[in-house]
């Protein structure tokens, strides 16, 4: 009905059918919520790429290969050399795999999400960084770099920074973005998340292209060792029966192939959602119905204040899950494809327990 | 067009249509992602009981809701309708809505609590309406052509000021203004609902009691000032009582597309274009239909819940297309 072409009369639908728009760029940026910010989705797409290394070989990354001195060849030609170094960079990655040496070390990199910016400082490669998101606050070092953008990463922020290596996430609301870069000719590479699984991944992804694979092989496999003994010690207890909600009103719960599903069934809880795909928006009703027996809420500054109202008189205070276990973890350590989100873990697993 | 129709022809149109509303409330009420029991609500005894009446206390605001914003919709819809007589008119052509949003965000935007966002709902609607109004008016008159232009010009200034209020806000900020651009009866409390009846109530009183004026312009101003109709009270009254029940509907419950349209039509082309049928039917009508997308939003992809306006449509599309089809 809102397309109808009659004249004289545009509805109120415009600003509807934009923002339609919006929230889906948003949503898929920020996997629950488009007001949620500084959260990262799990797509099919970042799934897909951390299952399939393969997947991982098509990312464009021109001037890897073409040498940074042809960058400033005239537009054709570079167009031209990206297209071999692009055919260059899918067979190297087949004959080598992505551990592909000889690559050089980038030195000035652009995260365009606060979960990489993390993982970049955690490699110890923080002051690669000359750009980061907007909502980039961990460690404290971050800070103080240069912003690119929140929810809308400028590209030409990005480009003026002159970077060597841009870091993307799978999905996002940096995609229209990223291709811009790409189109660019700046080298992106794009980060998985879809899983705990992923986030790994992803962590060794970046120390590869950062050249500090040493670190993140180290790194990834000190999570894994962690995520090991928590999926050891919970072996064989009850499940509790838990959402982990977003947002709560309307209540939006991490479902199946999310990371956050990965992080309450490996903490030993039973996501009730866990046949929901995403970031489903539960109704009130089956809210206050479900046999909820925990209820893991992110906690923040911005985030109290809803889920505070929620719980006093708002969907989660009727019924079982008015009476659940409450754990609040951190907002941003649990939300964010991290290294951090390994410590939530553990820190789930030890209030079941 | 068969009227004037009698008045026990127009009565039993009228009690038709409310049993039709009080039998799709009653099916909302039992359906939805999970069962309810009247017996269990009813007997009130164990777990079963205390179930079905916590049950009972989510779902029968929100179905009281959907009533409301539905009828205030529709019946908003077929008195813009009849008024400018152009069939396309829809509670949300002349600014009302687009201003609603727009005090809700700015509310929102200036770190209000949600609590008081209907309240700054409806001052922006009625901001936009004595807006529109005055834009509308020429030499003591309320030009029609103009109210329409002015209703275009409010409605793409509020979308410029929304689109540009949600790229800066964050948090709470942006779920509120995004809960008014895409409609929601999720957050229904007994409150919203004693809040939304006056207005809705005096809003309907209002344009049922026009109903028979409203008859007169379909022949054209001139000749309903002929016939003795104080046409500048007239088109005054309904305007404004239109934009009442449509503020009132938008501060509760967002945009919700569809009804207000599409209800009108769907109704004339049953009942005929008798304004004194038409406008109250039309109300009933959009109670019911809101009820039942509301009820199938709820029940359809349980327990996740679909956009209203989303099922509005697509509930709403083909009962019109069948009506058109079977029109002559």
């Amino acid at each position: 009905m809102w397309s109808q072409p009659v004249a004289g009369k545009v509805p109120f639908a415009v600003p509807v059918a934009a923002a339609r728009g919006h929230l889906r760029r948003c949503r898929s940026s920020v996997p629950s919520r488009p007001w949620r910010r500084g959260m990262l989705t799990a797509s099919p797409s970042s799934r897909r790429l951390a299952s399939d290394p393969a997947a991982l070989a098509t990312e464009h990354t021109p001037s890897r290969d073409a040498g940074g001195g042809k960058r400033h060849a005239a537009p054709s030609v570079r167009a031209l050399l990206s297209v071999f170094a692009f055919a260059g960079a899918l067979a190297g990655c087949r004959a080598e795999g992505p551990a592909a040496p000889g690559r050089t070390i980038p030195r000035r990199v652009v995260a365009l999400a606060p979960n990489l910016t993390e993982i970049v400082f955690a490699l110890g490669a923080g002051s690669m960084l000359v750009g980061v998101s907007e909502y980039s606050d961990f460690p404290e070092a971050a800070r103080h770099i240069r912003r690119v953008g929140g929810l809308e990463v400028d590209p030409e922020k990005v480009a003026a920074l002159r970077p060597d290596l841009v870091l993307a996430m799978a999905e996002g609301s940096a995609r229209g973005a990223v291709r811009a870069l790409e189109a660019a000719g700046l080298p992106v590479t794009v980060v998985p998340s879809g899983s705990l699984d992923a986030v790994l991944e992803g962590i060794r992804l970046v120390g590869e292209r950062l050249g500090r694979r040493e670190a993140a092989i180290r790194l990834a496999d000190e999570l894994a060792r962690r995520r090991e003994a928590v999926r050891r010690r919970m072996a064989g207890r009850r499940r509790p029966r838990a959402l982990l909600l977003v947002w709560p009103d309307p209540p939006q719960a991490a479902g199946g192939g999310t990371f956050l599903n990965d992080v309450l069934t490996e903490a030993g809880a039973g996501n009730l959602v866990g046949d929901r795909n995403g970031w489903p928006i539960l109704s009130a009703e089956y809210v206050a119905t479900a046999p909820v027996e925990l209820l893991v809420l992110p906690d923040s500054g911005q985030t109290r204040p809803a889920f505070e109202r929620a719980l006093s008189r708002g969907p989660l205070s009727r019924g079982p899950v008015a009476q659940a276990k409450l754990v609040r973890l951190d907002e941003a350590s649990l939300t964010r494809p991290g290294p951090r989100v390994f410590g939530m873990l553990e820190r789930l697993a030890e209030a079941i327990r | 067009m068969k009227f004037p129709e009698s008045r026990a022809s127009r009565a039993r149109a009228f009690a038709v249509g409310l049993l039709l509303l009080l039998a799709v409330a009653l099916v909302a009420f039992s359906v939805g992602g999970v069962r309810l029991s009247i017996a269990d609500l009813l007997s009130g005894r164990g777990e079963a009981g205390e179930m079905a009446r916590m049950l009972a206390s989510i779902r029968a605001p929100r179905i009281l809701l959907a009533a409301l914003v539905g009828g205030c919709l529709a019946l908003a819809g077929a008195a813009l309708q009849a008024l400018l007589k152009n069939p396309l008119a829809d509670p949300f052509l002349l600014g009302t809505s687009g201003g609603a949003a727009a005090g809700a965000a700015c509310a929102a935007l200036a770190g209000a609590s949600p609590l008081v966002s209907p309240a700054a709902a409806f001052l922006g609607a009625a901001a936009a309406s004595v807006g529109v109004a005055s834009l509308a008016m020429r030499g003591g008159r309320l030009d029609l052509q103009r109210l329409l232009l002015a209703g275009l010009i409010a409605n793409a200034f509020f979308s410029a000021l929304l689109l540009a209020a949600f790229s800066i806000a964050s948090g709470e900020a942006a779920r509120t203004m995004l809960f008014w651009m895409m409609g929601s009866l999720a957050d229904a409390t007994p409150g919203k609902d004693a809040a939304l009846a006056p207005y809705a109530l005096v809003g309907a009183v209002i344009l049922v009691a026009m109903a028979a004026r409203l008859n007169l312009f379909s022949v054209g101003e001139e000749n309903a000032a002929a016939l003795g109709v104080d046409i500048e009270r007239t088109k005054r009254i309904v305007f404004l009582a239109a934009s009442l029940l449509t503020g009132a509907a938008v501060a509760f419950a967002g945009v919700i597309g569809f009804v207000g349209l599409l209800v009108p039509h769907a109704v004339r082309a049953i009942a005929g274009n008798d304004q004194r049928t038409l406008l109250p039917l039309s109300g009933l009508a959009g109670a019911s239909l809101l009820v039942a997308a509301d009820a199938a939003s709820r029940a359809a992809l349980a327990p996740v819940e679909l956009p209203i306006g989303a099922i509005t449509a697509a509930l709403g599309a083909p009962l019109f297309a069948w009506l058109l089809l079977r029109t002559p």
